[in-house]
């Protein structure tokens, strides 16, 4: 499990903005959808969450601003932005050339089944 | 409905960083995202008890998260604060032991015994020089453990600067044309050019005073308070030697200056703790 979160810390910041392509969100309800697509098996920290909320925002890929609830907590919501959505275009791009790198490096050229 | 628990937990969590307003919008998004996560797992069917342990546990690291945006984390800074204050009581002590070990020296000395007080004053210095150079690498392995925040002390210490040395100007502009005015008032009517000359001195020490005085409370109090003492040191000492034609003992003063000072760093230190 611990493996597994190394390899996808790099990649935080692309998920988020995944989550956000679409429609605007928050902080828990981003964090819900990773857990829940993941199937339970990856979930991000809190202090991760909003340290990747900050880096984006501070590079003018998402913006936020603070919900108005009827009920008492305010929720803090954010919007990706144009230059956010050609980041995240880049990141996909990026990953698939690493990804396809990867497979290649660590061909054995044997068959898992053999 | 805010959970009573974990309300406490994050107040703990955030106890002792600086409420800044980027601080008071993480902490207010967090405890929003904790409860609502928290009611959630309550309504999926899990206890009280594991849907708060869940809660907590993920979390995170907060403070590496904060430590971008405060000057520094709580640890960071009390680590640094711990490991400076050990610092500085070697440095104290290794200070105190040289100025000792002239003491010794002129004692042996004076009884006859020049070449065993040289014996102890070079086992003194020897031992105050391990203590010190220990001191100084203690707080240098603390830079380097926080690298970052070495360069925010750097980037805050400029914005500390920048805000007082309108002020500063303001006074030095004020302050030295009145003390040559007195200098040169001064001189005329004693005649004592030979002496009067010394106001300057006694000028760069009130100075300084002036100095620590407004701004005591910021970071750079420390370094004016140095200032003021040493400079009070070289007045008192021009002072004594002209007052009393004594050359040959009151460069004891800045013997005696340094004991004092580092008498009342280690009476700080102390009272810190306490």
């Amino acid at each position: 499990m611990t493996i597994t979160a190394d390899l996808i810390r790099g990649h935080t910041e692309t998920i988020i903005l995944a989550h956000l392509y679409n429609n605007e969100s928050y902080g828990y309800k981003i964090n819900k959808a990773i857990q829940e697509k993941s199937g339970g098996k990856y979930e991000l920290k809190e202090a991760t969450l909003y340290g990747a909320f900050r880096r984006l925002e501070e590079n003018g890929y998402i913006s936020s601003y603070w919900g108005d609830e009827a009920t008492g907590a305010r929720r803090r919501y954010y919007n990706i932005t144009p230059v956010g959505r050609d980041f995240f275009k880049d990141c996909c791009k990026e990953w698939e050339t690493a990804k396809a790198l990867i497979n290649t490096l660590i061909d054995t050229g044997v068959k898992d089944d053999e | 409905m805010m959970n009573k628990r974990i309300a406490e937990h994050v107040e703990d969590v955030f106890a002792g960083v600086a409420p800044e307003p980027k601080v008071l919008e993480i902490k207010e998004e967090l405890l929003t995202n904790l409860n609502e996560k928290y009611l959630d797992l309550l309504a999926a069917g899990q206890s009280e008890e594991t849907a708060y342990a869940s809660v907590i546990s993920g979390i995170g690291d907060i403070h590496d998260l904060l430590r971008d945006y405060t000057s520094s984390g709580p640890y960071s800074s009390m680590e640094r604060e711990r490991r400076r204050n050990q610092k500085n009581i070697l440095v104290s002590i290794g200070s105190a032991i040289v100025v000792l070990s002239l003491a010794v020296l002129l004692v042996f000395s004076y009884f006859g015994l020049e070449s065993l007080g040289l014996a102890l004053t070079i086992i003194c210095w020897a031992v105050a020089t391990g203590m010190v150079v220990y001191g100084v690498n203690l707080s240098k392995t603390s830079y380097e453990k926080h690298n970052n925040t070495f360069v925010e002390q750097y980037k805050e210490k400029q914005a500390d600067d920048e805000s007082t040395l309108s002020m500063k100007k303001a006074i030095n502009s004020a302050f030295w044309p009145l003390i040559v005015v007195i200098y040169l008032a001064l001189s005329f009517i004693t005649r004592r050019w030979d002496i009067t000359w010394i106001i300057f001195i006694i000028a760069a020490a009130v100075q300084q005073m002036i100095h620590w005085l407004l701004f005591a409370k910021s970071k750079e109090g420390g370094k004016y308070w140095h200032g003021m003492f040493w400079t009070a040191v070289v007045a008192l000492y021009f002072i004594i030697s002209f007052v009393f034609s004594a050359w040959a003992w009151s460069w004891l003063v800045f013997i005696a200056a340094v004991a004092l000072q580092q008498i009342i760093v280690l009476l700080k230190i102390w009272r810190k703790r306490q």
